[in-house]
């Protein structure tokens, strides 16, 4: 009997053992990691420090982006107990641009636990919503891009978006083309937690600090930009044009003292806004610059030897008849004798035909490529574009007749005002840069001017300069600021469409800099299909206000 | 010797224990310190922030024109330059 107890009780511990042998494997094997993995999220903590994004200012210091706080509304549907109208109606009040009927239909979804209400709402909202005490609703911080100027030089800055994963990405101008730098690098926070919450020092701890992104201080004057948009904008008013640009550069360290671009559109608000608008067309906008060309094959011209200041037109009487076709001048005035200063004064394009046929077509394309034409500017911002200049096998006669006016090739506005600074400065290519100085944690690196090449002579920039000031002096009847020395040029072109130039809709500009002796900026302003289509009557007065306004502020006082 | 030995790993495993704990009690108590002053901290980077925010946007310029024009300042006129050409009365 005895042993037979005994025998039942060891098969009972035998049991037992076995139920907990797998209840151990099930715990330890099977569900090991899963509950090891709950365990740690109870007593470990593990955060991203997030870095913030670099900061964009301008010459006088000023922000013109920074980051503040901004927050996401969100509802626990669960928790709600007032009704969805009443919750809607309220948030309504408050928050102004949101969908009232929307907001109902998201409150009343009983298939969500939880659910986003508002996105971007300020701190205003927030505290006046909390005041509201209304349960079931939570809010989310996090950070966001700051633009106190609003629209203004919004195409230069560019904004930031999301990319595919959802993470912060710059687009466009300074934003797109610096984003790496901007962006910095998270840190990471791990260690133990007790029950409340709070950290346990002596246990394991790991922190890896953020690494901030870097401040970018740009050559950007923040009263010329102000004034450049204030003005350009007056003038897309009274002309009725469909898009306008104005670039100002120092032409010494090709430093962009304003740059503005119309249309535009407000970075904050960027999704609400035509995606056209984004585009700068100051780097991005690639047309046939026209009469504004002139200066840059005149100079090629001087420089070769090919013609000297003083030489006359021995073919100016009429106009050039090239194959099937014939090249006029705009006015259809003919000018026979005419001097090479005259040329540009008049803006003789049968003049011009003259002087690029005395370079040769080796000559105009060596000097196509020196005054950088056909490939990027390297100007610092996302977007540029660029329209390699054609193969010499390409270039027939009537080709380089017409490239002489500025016709038949095509070029963005920072690629004009690359050239025309070679003049300016002397005959040096200097590289349009927007950002000066890049601030590191420890460091801070200055971007220094970079000269490409030697185009020209000192003396040819020089002649160049004098014929510029006569064309500036003598070639409208636009009001100048007196007593300043200013060499400048007009331009209207003709758009071209599917293979004929359109007569009625052109692209007018005037580009120039001053003081003509010891230039301060290189500017250029351009229309694009103005309702009165020619440069001297729109672009060039826009030109010289917003110059009277620029000797004031750069304290550049005149000379009689 | 060998019990000398003996006694002084002994002493040596017991005052490291006490360190240990003695330690141990007292970082405890710092977490909450540690993370009063984080929080801190935040509060503080989040008023400067909003007090940048603040200052950024007062000061641009497209806020600052219309509260010029508000106030009565008008734009610039006529600028006189003057010369430095010898007047007429000196001999």
């Amino acid at each position: 009997m005895l042993n037979y107890r005994l025998r039942i009780l060891y098969l009972l511990f035998i049991c037992f053992s076995l139920a907990i042998i797998l209840k151990l494997f099930y715990w330890q094997i099977i569900l090991g990691d899963k509950l090891s993995a709950q365990a740690k999220s109870q007593y470990s903590v593990e955060q991203e420090l997030p870095a913030s994004r670099g900061k964009i200012i301008s010459s006088d210091g000023f922000s013109l982006v920074t980051n503040g706080e901004a927050y996401l509304l969100y509802a626990i549907i669960p928790k709600i107990k007032e009704t969805p109208q009443m919750i809607s109606r309220s948030i309504k009040k408050i928050i102004e641009d949101v969908d009232e009927d929307e907001l109902k239909n998201r409150l009343s979804n009983q298939e969500l636990i939880w659910m986003p209400l508002a996105k971007k709402i300020s701190r205003q909202q927030k505290e006046e919503l909390e005041k509201l005490k209304i349960e079931g609703l939570g809010f989310e911080k996090f950070s966001e891009r700051i633009y106190p100027e609003a629209s203004m030089s919004a195409n230069l800055l560019g904004f930031v978006g999301k990319d595919e994963s959802g993470k912060n990405k710059g687009y466009f101008g300074l934003e797109g083309f610096y984003d790496r730098s901007l962006i910095g690098k998270p840190g990471l926070l791990s260690g133990e937690k007790d029950a409340t919450g709070l950290p346990i020092l002596v246990g394991d701890r790991k922190e890896e600090n953020e690494i901030p992104g870097r401040d970018l201080e740009l050559y950007l004057d923040r009263r010329i930009q102000f004034l450049v948009e204030t003005k350009l904008k007056g003038a897309i008013e009274q002309f009725q044009a469909k898009a306008a640009t104005a670039i100002v550069m120092d032409p010494k360290t090709g430093g962009i003292l304003a740059m503005a671009s119309y249309p535009n559109f407000n970075p904050s608000t960027y999704t609400i806004w035509d995606p056209d608008s984004y585009t700068n067309q100051a780097v991005s906008l690639t047309f046939e610059p026209g009469s504004i060309f002139k200066p840059i094959i005149m100079a090629a011209a001087i420089e070769e030897k090919a013609i000297k200041k003083e030489d006359r037109c021995d073919d100016c009487n009429g106009p050039k008849v090239v194959g099937e076709y014939t090249i006029r001048t705009w006015d259809e005035k003919y000018h026979p004798n005419t001097t090479m200063t005259e040329i540009l004064e008049h803006s003789d394009n049968v003049g011009m035909v003259y002087v690029v046929n005395k370079l040769g077509l080796n000559k105009t394309l060596d000097y196509l490529d020196k005054f950088g034409f056909g490939k990027e500017t390297g100007i610092d911002l996302e977007g540029e574009a660029n329209v390699p200049v054609r193969d010499k096998k390409n270039w027939y006669e009537i080709d380089v007749d017409t490239v002489s006016f500025g016709q038949g090739i095509a070029v963005t506005p920072i690629q004009m005002v690359q050239a025309i600074s070679v003049i300016a400065n002397g005959g040096n290519l200097v590289e349009p840069h927007v950002v000066s100085k890049i601030y590191t944690e420890d460091k801070v690196v200055e971007i220094k001017p970079k000269i490409k090449n030697k185009v020209i002579s000192p003396a040819t920039a020089r002649i160049v300069t004098e014929m510029m000031i006569s064309a500036a002096e003598n070639g409208g009847k636009w009001k100048r600021p007196e007593g300043f020395k200013i060499a400048g040029k007009t331009g209207t072109a003709q758009i071209p469409l599917e293979g004929y130039y359109d007569k009625t809709k052109t692209i007018v500009s005037f580009i120039g800099f001053a003081p003509a002796e010891n230039p301060r900026f290189v500017m250029l302003v351009t229309l694009k299909e103005p309702n009165v289509t020619w440069g001297g009557m729109t672009a060039a007065p826009l030109w010289f206000d917003i110059a009277g306004q620029l000797f004031f502020y750069l304290g550049i006082s005149p000379r009689f | 010797m060998k019990k000398k030995f003996l006694i002084i790993i002994l002493i040596t495993i017991f005052s490291l224990g006490a360190v240990k704990i003695i330690l141990a009690s007292l970082f405890s108590s710092n977490g909450v310190n540690l993370s009063l002053l984080n929080k801190e901290i935040d509060q503080i980077q989040e008023q400067n922030q909003r007090l940048e925010e603040e200052v950024s946007q007062k000061s641009a310029l497209t806020n600052l024109l219309p509260k010029a024009y508000e106030l009565g300042f008008q734009e610039k006129g006529k600028v006189v330059y003057l010369t430095t050409q010898t007047p007429v009365a000196l001999r």
